[in-house]
């Protein structure tokens, strides 16, 4: 079933949309949460609040794509569940290091900003990101969009998990530079 | 900003972004030819320094004359201009100075199939894009850039996810 069909389901309060989304999208949106959760429970579980999350989202919302979105509510989910993780000091200490990569590209980094506007800063690094070749802007977003481990991105890419890791040091050191040449405060 | 508003605003790239980064990669297929090209490169670039004759480039052949002229204009390559300054780099092309020697971009890109998985070194000075490295580790086109050295003689430097292939003149 394509993803407007789908969507038009949501829309109409048909409950096999949830059927058709888990069908399509599970595997895809479990291997993001697996990514960043680094638990097959716990993504299971963030993969059913994704269920939950697009059925209230949708209608008012009409994605045109369904992958991006739901990978977007996903990420936001997992992420959410991690800061409740270390909150309560589980999971063995288990970050995303991912997460912890980009503190690179911040001046002071867990400093907190009044002002945030995560729609806008994300046009710009779609602009940024517009400006690399395709392989390094893959890269990028395999491992700070979906959270791939280096060495899966390697094999993806076929390059060496050195390559990988360099490119991603340059491409964080490029974000940085680019970002406050735009004024957004890092 | 913190890592994880960072880490949202990444959330928030185009859809198609999103969607290109998902998509089964095309690997390119092996061109054959750009072996040849380079090594082809390579001979005319040999075949031109042979037309210049002995005053481009020395290991320690030089005349003791001319090994005096270069010591005391302090010059520390076996290759320099005549006034003793840097010479300037021919149309701006990109050069390496690795281990005393000149390698200059042929244009051509590595195909290797096979690639070790660390650096034979790191490009970490660099002079004006109009003038030639003189100091070991320098190029004229930035720093960070990573090297290896290839089976043939040439250095495979990685630019913007590609080796590009340099050869010594």
């Amino acid at each position: 079933m394509d993803d407007q069909a789908i969507v038009a389901l949501y829309w109409a309060r048909d409950e096999q949309a949830i059927g058709e989304t888990a069908a399509k999208f599970g595997a895809y949106c479990r291997k993001i949460a697996d990514n960043i959760l680094n638990s097959a429970h716990d993504a299971e579980e963030c993969e059913n609040d994704t269920w939950l999350a697009a059925w209230n989202s949708m209608p008012d919302n009409r994605p045109a794509r369904l992958a991006p979105y739901l990978g977007r509510i996903t990420r936001n989910l997992a992420l959410d569940r991690l800061d409740g993780s270390r909150a309560q000091k589980r999971g063995g200490g288990q970050g995303c290091a991912s997460l912890d990569e980009l503190a690179e590209c911040l001046a002071a980094p867990d400093r907190v900003e009044d002002a945030f506007d995560a729609a806008e800063t994300g046009r710009l690094i779609s602009d940024f990101l517009r400006t690399l070749p395709a392989q390094t802007r893959t890269i990028f977003l395999r491992r700070y969009w979906y959270c791939d481990a280096t060495a899966d991105i390697a094999a993806r890419c076929g390059v060496t998990e050195t390559k990988v890791r360099v490119t991603l040091h340059r491409t964080r050191g490029k974000l940085a530079a680019y970002l406050q040449e735009k004024g957004v405060s890092l | 900003m913190t890592e994880r508003q960072l880490f949202e605003a990444i959330g928030c790239v185009d859809d198609d972004l999103i969607l290109q980064a998902d998509a089964p990669l095309r690997r390119k297929p092996a061109v054959y030819w750009r072996p040849i090209v380079s090594v082809a490169a390579c001979a005319c670039l040999a075949i031109g320094m042979a037309g210049f004759g002995s005053k481009m480039f020395r290991c320690g052949s030089a005349a003791p004359a001319e090994t005096a002229m270069l010591e005391d204009r302090g010059l520390e390559s076996a290759y320099g201009g005549e006034d003793g300054v840097c010479a300037a780099a021919p149309d701006n092309r990109r050069a390496v100075c690795i281990d005393g020697v000149l390698y200059y971009d042929t244009g051509a890109v590595s195909d290797t199939e096979t690639r070790r998985a660390i650096f034979d070194g790191v490009i970490s000075g660099t002079t004006a894009a109009d003038e030639l490295p003189t100091e070991d580790g320098q190029s004229n086109f930035g720093t960070g850039y990573g090297y290896q050295f290839a089976a043939d003689g040439t250095v495979e430097v990685e630019i913007d996810g590609e080796y590009v292939i340099f050869a010594a003149e």
